[in-house]
């Protein structure tokens, strides 16, 4: 007798248990509402984290972009150079009768039978490769950036603002984003004077893109030809 | 008579064996000269032509950009060396210049590092360029100059030279 009221007391204690947790489950869904409903309160603070986040991923989008366009320039230069040489090879091999070496050297040397474009991309090329050879002296590099920069900054230049500057022992490459042809010509006709421009440069104007225009500036260390080092 | 035909043909087979081995004549580099009048006014300053061709800045406080027009043959290399011939006449500034060297749309150019004056006085001071820039088949050249604001007197350019190959 005492063993069956224990049988029925643990039954009843069991269908107790599972009829709370039943109740705290089916409740919790609501529990959740009411926690967010004082979120909701401060809408106005969240909203403003919310921009703030959104705003760094976009300034973090535009420099990825501002990346692989850069890029994506230089691979079309390489591009270029790559399909002018084989134009040059081509051009050579279908001569006729065997050329004489003077005159294999001195087409290999001319780059005169080449398009504009081609020299002009031929040019840039060499320029990026001997850059990107060059080993860093840092005194002079990290003075040149910053005295660069400090040169460009965005309220002399107005309406165009420098994605990169890029210097290492005798020759510096800074790439120029322009808003409009205005302010592109406007720095293109007062490049500064002063040094580190005081060396030779060679300038390039991108304006493929009107919403994206562009300024290549090459410059070479005081003292240093830009393009006789030049391979 | 014998003799004189003998010495006639030889007189003339030594002509024209000189004639077949001299060397040719020397190739002459090709310069051009051109009056500092040529320049024109791009920015700042007052421009003053004088009578004697010179270009000169008449302002008192504001220094005056100039562009110097270069006529250029069609040449297929650089140019040798640009030379203006710079009045300096300004106390603590310099007249200061460089060679720009453009393709024909003028999308790329190169540009020679910056010459100056040194000193100033009324004489002239060659400032050289030196060559070895950049150029485009049938691109265009200009040199640029900026010049100091009035001091002892008027600073300007007197003229100035292009060295092609």
């Amino acid at each position: 007798m005492n063993r069956g009221a224990m049988n029925v007391t643990n039954v009843t204690i069991g269908v107790a248990f599972l009829a709370a947790l039943g109740t705290w489950l089916f409740l919790r869904p609501a529990e959740t509402e009411s926690q967010v409903a004082p979120v909701a309160g401060t809408s106005a603070a969240s909203r403003t984290e919310q921009s703030d986040v959104s705003e760094k991923a976009l300034a973090s989008l535009k420099a990825e972009v501002a990346t692989l366009k850069r890029e994506h320039d230089q691979l079309v230069q390489s591009l270029n150079a790559v399909e002018a040489a084989l134009t040059r090879s081509i051009s050579l091999s279908v001569q006729t009768g065997p050329p004489s070496n003077a005159a294999e050297e001195a087409e290999a040397g001319n780059t005169k039978g080449l398009s504009e474009e081609q020299r002009i991309a031929n040019t840039l090329y060499e320029l990026d490769l001997r850059l990107g050879k060059e080993f860093d002296d840092p005194a002079w590099s990290q003075k040149t950036e910053v005295e660069i920069t400090t040169l460009l900054h965005t309220e002399a230049i107005e309406g165009s603002r420098v994605l990169s500057t890029d210097c290492h022992s005798t020759l510096c490459r800074v790439e120029v984003e322009h808003q409009d042809a205005d302010a592109q010509s406007w720095l293109v006709d007062h490049l500064p004077m002063e040094p580190p421009f005081d060396g030779e440069m060679l300038v390039r104007q991108i304006d493929d893109d009107p919403l994206a225009r562009r300024t290549l500036i090459y410059v070479a260390r005081r003292e240093h030809p830009l393009l006789a080092a030049t391979p | 008579m014998k003799k004189f035909y003998r010495l006639f043909a030889t007189l003339g087979a030594v002509a024209v064996i000189t004639g077949a081995f001299d060397a040719p004549p020397a190739q002459a580099d090709d310069g051009k000269i051109f009056p500092g009048s040529m320049c024109t006014r791009f920015s700042g300053g007052t421009a003053n032509y004088t009578s004697s061709g010179r270009l000169l800045n008449s302002s008192a406080v504001s220094t005056m950009t100039v562009l110097c027009p270069i006529v250029r043959d069609l040449a297929s290399d650089p140019w040798i060396t640009i030379e203006v011939v710079a009045i300096d006449q300004h106390l603590i500034q310099n007249v200061t210049c460089r060679g720009y060297s453009y393709s024909r749309d003028g999308g790329l150019f190169g540009v020679s590092a910056l010459f100056s004056t040194a000193g100033n006085g009324n004489a002239g001071q060659v400032l050289s360029s030196g060559g070895g820039i950049w150029e485009a088949d049938r691109g265009y050249y200009f040199a640029k100059c900026d010049i100091p604001p009035v001091g002892a007197a008027q600073s300007g350019i007197a003229s100035y030279f292009v060295l092609e190959p």
